[in-house]
């Protein structure tokens, strides 16, 4: 509906004179008088607080320092982009991103789909206060700072610990080193430890969206004789299918930014060939407060390329399902 | 041998005070009985006879200042908050030392406070600074102090404004060469007051420990070389059923590695940067530092050294060393020795000692240990916001004075401290406070000397901070090594070559820590040690070298 | 028919099982946390291995010392006070911003939406937003808590896609009935839209319950600190900007472990407390009540 609007509206613009889209504007500012209105604070938010503070940026650019302030620093050699290429030519570039990307992109492949799932279970659960009760354990994990649960992981994977013990039992390792200590082992336990923080947590937002999902439709669907698991396909998903995408595109824009703090508190320098990352690099060179160019370099450019994966999923969820940020 | 230490130190940290000259308005003047023994005591055998930066005495002139200044005003002063207090107090001049040094020197503090180091560098970046900040610019500012100067955030003291502003501070600079050079720019003004260690006790205090009771029963004496260190680890695992005979975390390893707990043994003085005769050395990339991880390889392999040395963490390594099953380990007298031995403490034969650092022969120096610089890079600096510099310097002078000394580091007398045998020990409040509070929290309200200020700090209120008496003997052995001679000093890298300097330290020192792990767990065979040393110079070896050779001879040539 | 009826029992115990099975491994961690708030901290430290039931003799030392603390109260206050003044006002904005944005005929609703997708990549960073929130005048005051982050702009994205689910045919029979955009928002949508604001209170809700490094940049009187700042504090026990004396721990190793679990407690249960609460929002069939009427 929206993409055949959309071309009427193209059709116009290259048809009629620049005037005829300003008077449409006009007109459209007139009739939508009050929704603007109701627009206006949030405009100013986002002028204010985000896009006032934007030259800030330019650090990236600078050898900033903070007495000078941001204008008055001097830009730096390479025609500014001394950071960039610093960054760019370090030796564990490569490596850096290869870990980021692989840790990002495991991440998602699991933990995405999880809460989904897990939504979708509970939806199935007809027991009322049984399945309140469980959705509020799930979602506990989300209020224990990652320094616990760092902890708690290490311990589990310890020599001595119970998952390190069971592994070898089975014979998979062979138990007398911390599974840390491989660094074979890392991505599926960084990983698999980000499920368990995560899934309750994220799944609220499926719950709630099946909340919404018009009960009349599964009436619908059971007197065209589908069973529950088609009843799933046909009508649970679809109806969340908005949910889902949006957060998958959201999802999508954080590629780059596996934060430091829980690989911090799980990696050592024996694994650094899978675990170290682009911000556990940074973080390393002790540059978070001090550097702010060198910090801010390193952060444009994973944002120019979380930017770049954000408008390639919206594109093409747009084509595919038209649903997408705009 | 302690009491004389004891006397030394006050008598090393006041001296320079003592000869200066009216000192008035504050209740402890004139009354420290420690006048006149300074020169006898100086004389007396010091553990640290190489040291550069002894204290000297001296009659240097000084025109004076008069405490309280009349009409001395008001002024910003921006510090970092301390949890020690900031839950029973809002601000540093609502604290008894704060408002002792406002009565004692006249002036009004308005305090300006900040959470931590990020929140610092705001406030910097805000350009409304205070007229005065306590900072650590050496290492949380870009460039350090010399960049801070440049950029204008820092009143640069000038010969002239110190001699006339702040009198004390300057004749002790003076008759301390050493630390003038740590505290002024390439103009020779001085950057700022200097929170400075006033002693070598002060500078060292991490080595390693083991278990003295085991030691007394296997009748082992306390080892000094490799060899006897395995040894007694051995004994450790068989006779005293230690499972983990010696535990370190990763980052412990590294540290003990650092600051050469071991390295002396074979010929390499320490893993860091050092220097010899002014020529730089990056201790890991030397040919010894192979010997070093064939020796903590050997002890890896025979199961005396932690097998999961790279994952376990302190909370571990504390739990083993209190419950036996580790009998040795690396760390700080007082926040690992010490608190090992509280927490132990009616456990009944629980002891600990701390060891020489290892050397390859029964008797022989050890060529390094950690080893702190004189000023460590806290400084209090007048900004170039201060309306009237002169008078605030007036302010800091303060706690080079004696008066101000004894405040800073003791607190107020007959509150904090009293005098007993002539010199200032702290009272019951501060050691045993009646209203709960732990040592530090009870120190924080009266002193400074436990974090950092302006003022010189007192190697005595340390010796009755190690309230155990094996505390202050490791720390005697532990500070009786040759580092002042290797030392690499604090020096500014030049802004030019500071990024390059952060990446090629980040950058190697990644690869070096991977590295030991592989040679020590043997995952590498120390056969490719070559090809290590050629990866490190491929890295760019030469010219981390090289800039940190071009800042050591311009700090040497000032 | 029956044999349908069969594969979904069988599917349902499972389903029961597995759900359950999740739960409590979700649940272990905060079980743990309560375990070693209470145990003998001195054991708890020797044991290994999975901790099942509390350890040695109970003790409540660990909660005592959190008490203990002045600013633990205030820091309640200041919390509470952020947490509800900052949901007020994030709520509306975030309703106004994700309303107009999925109005469709809206000319400029493509344009608005890059804007504010955008500032999710890009934000000139601590810098000029300190300068920002101390030209505003909020340094040292609770209100920099609030404003600053008066709008998520993910949260308010998620809030869009709730109201864009939502039939055409509502607002436009309420469009046709000369309704004004407020009261379509106030009459009409508001009400489907229940469940995601539900979860729009418990994101907001538990950021800033959780939020602690804004206050450590623009709060600068212990007496104002939020809670999480003020355990922070008593946790990290950081120094005047670096300790330069080695200081033995004020506690020993096992008043330490304590004293971090209590914390934890502490800061965690009252917040987790909210989500039952909010839970009957997303029942279903919130919908159907709505569309008929």
């Amino acid at each position: 509906m929206e993409l055949s609007r959309k071309k009427k509206e193209n059709t116009a613009i290259s048809i009629a004179p620049k005037k005829s889209y300003w008077q449409r504007l006009c007109r459209d500012l007139k009739k939508n008088r009050t929704a603007y209105i109701l627009f206006i604070p949030v405009l100013l938010y986002y002028l204010v607080f985000c896009y006032k503070p934007m030259y800030g940026l330019i650090i990236a650019f600078k050898d900033y320092s903070p007495y000078k302030g941001i204008m008055a620093s001097p830009w730096t050699s390479d025609f500014g982009l001394k950071y960039f290429l610093s960054f760019f030519q370090s030796v564990y570039f490569g490596r850096l991103i290869r870990n980021t990307l692989i840790i990002s992109i495991t991440s998602i492949v699991v933990t995405f789909p999880a809460p989904i799932i897990l939504a979708l279970l509970f939806n199935e659960m007809q027991a009322k206060k049984y399945k309140g009760f469980l959705q509020t354990l799930t979602y506990l994990p989300h209020f224990i700072s990652t320094v616990v649960i760092c902890g708690m992981i290490r311990m589990f994977v310890d020599y001595d610990g119970f998952i390190t013990q069971t592994l070898a039992k089975m014979g998979v390792v062979d138990g007398t080193l911390s599974l840390l200590s491989n660094k074979n082992y890392f991505v599926a336990i960084y990983v698999l430890s980000g499920l368990w923080q995560t899934i309750g947590w994220n799944a609220i937002i499926y719950i709630s969206a099946l909340a919404g999902v018009d009960q009349e439709l599964y009436e619908a669907a059971r007197i065209d004789g589908a069973n529950r698991w088609k009843q799933t396909i046909h009508v649970t998903i679809p109806s969340i299918m908005m949910t889902i995408i949006m957060m998958l595109i959201l999802r999508l824009g954080s590629v780059m930014s596996v934060g430091y703090e829980k690989i911090i508190l799980l990696y050592n320098a024996g694994i650094y060939e899978t675990s170290d990352v682009i911000s556990t690099f940074v973080y390393r060179k002790g540059l978070l407060d001090a550097d702010w160019s060198y910090a801010t370099a390193v952060g444009l450019f994973n944002s120019v390329i979380n930017l770049a994966l954000v408008l390639t999923a919206n594109k093409i969820t747009k084509k595919l399902t038209d649903m997408g940020l705009w | 041998m302690k009491r004389k230490k004891l006397k030394k130190a006050i008598a090393l940290a006041t001296a320079v005070t003592m000869t200066m000259g009216t000192l008035s308005g504050c209740g402890n003047a004139g009354s420290d009985p420690t006048t006149g023994t300074t020169k006898a005591d100086n004389t007396t055998a010091a553990p640290n006879q190489s040291s550069q930066t002894e204290t000297t005495t001296s009659q240097t002139e000084s025109t004076g200042i008069t405490y309280p200044i009349a009409n001395a005003g008001s002024f910003t002063y921006g510090m970092s908050l301390a949890t020690a207090w900031s839950d029973r107090y809002d601000s540093y001049d609502a604290l008894p030392l704060g408002k002792a040094l406002e009565e004692q020197t006249g002036f009004d503090m308005k305090m300006v406070h900040v959470q931590d180091k990020t929140a610092m560098n705001l406030l910097l970046a805000s350009g409304e600074l205070p007229d005065a900040i306590t900072y650590n610019f050496a290492s949380n500012y870009t460039g350090g102090n010399a960049k801070a100067y440049s950029d204008g955030i820092i009143y640069s003291m000038s010969e002239e404004f110190m001699q006339e502003n702040a009198p004390d501070y300057w004749a002790y600079l003076q008759d301390n060469p050493q630390i003038y050079k740590q505290v002024k720019a390439d103009d020779n003004t001085v950057y700022g007051f200097g929170f400075i260690l006033g002693g070598d006790l002060l500078k060292a205090g991490q080595g390693i420990f083991v278990r003295e009771d085991w030691l007394t029963d296997l009748g082992l004496e306390a080892p000094e070389t490799p060899e006897e260190f395995k040894e007694m680890l051995k004994q450790f695992k068989e006779k005293k059923g230690a499972e983990i005979p010696f535990e370190v975390t990763n980052n412990t390893l590294l540290g003990l590695l650092k600051a050469g707990d071991i390295t002396s043994a074979f010929g390499l003085v320490c893993m860091d940067p050092y220097q010899v005769d002014g020529k730089v050395h990056i201790g890991y990339a030397e040919p010894e530092f192979k010997d070093v991880l064939a020796y903590l390889n050997e002890l890896y392999t025979e199961g005396l050294l932690d097998p999961n040395f790279a994952t376990v963490d302190s909370e571990t390594v504390t739990a083993n060393m209190l419950t036996g099953v580790a009998g040795a380990t690396d760390g700080a007298i007082g926040s690992v020795m010490g608190t090992l031995l509280t927490t132990n403490a009616d456990v009944e034969g629980y002891s600990l000692i701390g060891i020489k650092n290892l050397v390859a022969k029964r008797g022989d120096t050890p060529m390094f240990g950690k080893w702190s610089n004189d000023v460590p890079g806290n400084m209090t600096v007048i900004t170039n916001s201060c309306k009237d510099p002169a008078t605030v310097a007036k302010f800091f002078n303060y706690g080079f004075t004696e008066a101000g000394h004894l405040l800073y580091n003791f607190g107020i007398e007959g509150e904090s401290f009293e005098y007993v045998g002539g010199e200032p020990i702290f009272t019951e409040l501060i050691t045993n406070n009646p209203n709960g509070l732990t040592l530090k929290q009870a120190l924080s309200e009266y002193q400074l000397a436990w974090t950092n200020g302006p003022f010189i700090q007192d190697p005595a209120y340390l010796l009755q901070y190690y309230s155990d008496q094996r505390q202050k003997d490791a720390l005697t052995l532990f500070s009786q090594v040759d580092a002042a001679k290797y030392k690499y000093p604090a020096v500014t890298i030049p802004t030019a070559s500071a990024s390059k300097h952060s990446s090629l330290t980040s950058e190697l020192e990644t690869y070096r820590d991977e590295m030991i792990i592989k040679y020590i767990r043997g995952e590498e065979s120390l056969d490719t040690f070559d090809s290590y040393l050629n990866t490190l110079n491929s890295m760019g070896l030469e010219e981390l070298i090289q800039i940190k050779q071009e800042a050591l001879d311009a700090y040497n040539a000032q | 028919m029956i044999k349908k009826s069969i594969s979904y029992r069988v599917f349902t115990v499972f389903n029961y099982i597995i759900l359950t099975l999740i739960a409590l491994m979700c649940l272990y961690p905060f079980y743990y946390v309560i375990l070693a708030s209470i145990s003998d901290p001195a054991e708890f430290m020797r044991h290994n291995g999975l901790l099942i039931a509390p350890l040695g003799n109970l003790t409540l030392d660990g909660y005592q010392m959190v008490f203990k603390y002045k600013l633990v109260l205030s820091g309640f206050q200041n919390t509470f006070f952020v947490l509800f003044v900052g949901l007020v006002v994030n709520l509306i904005m975030t309703v106004l911003g994700a309303y107009v944005l999925s109005i469709k005929d809206l000319m400029l609703r493509k344009p608005l939406s890059i804007m504010i997708v955008i500032t999710m990549y890009f934000s000139g960073g601590m810098i000029p937003t300190y300068l920002n929130v101390k030209g505003l005048g909020m340094l040292d005051s609770l209100w920099s808590l609030i404003i600053p982050g008066a709008i998520s702009t993910s949260n308010m994205l998620i809030m869009r896609s709730a109201f864009l689910s939502v039939p055409d045919s509502l607002p436009e029979a309420a469009k046709i009935d000369g309704a004004t955009h407020l009261q379509i928002l106030n009459k009409v949508m508001m009400p489907l839209v229940k469940p995601t604001l539900a979860v729009m209170v418990l994101y907001y809700g538990v950021s800033h319950w959780n939020a602690w490094f804004n206050s450590s940049i623009y709060l600068r009187t212990p007496s104002k600190f939020p809670l999480q700042l003020v355990l922070r504090n008593i946790l990290v026990d950081n120094q005047m900007g670096d300790m330069m004396v080695d200081i033995a721990s004020d506690r020993t190793p096992m008043m330490q472990v304590l004293l971090k679990y209590s914390l934890i407690v502490v800061s965690s249960v009252p917040i987790i407390c909210i989500y039952p609460f909010l839970q009957r929002f997303f029942k279903k069939g919130v919908m159907i009540g709505a569309v008929k009427g």
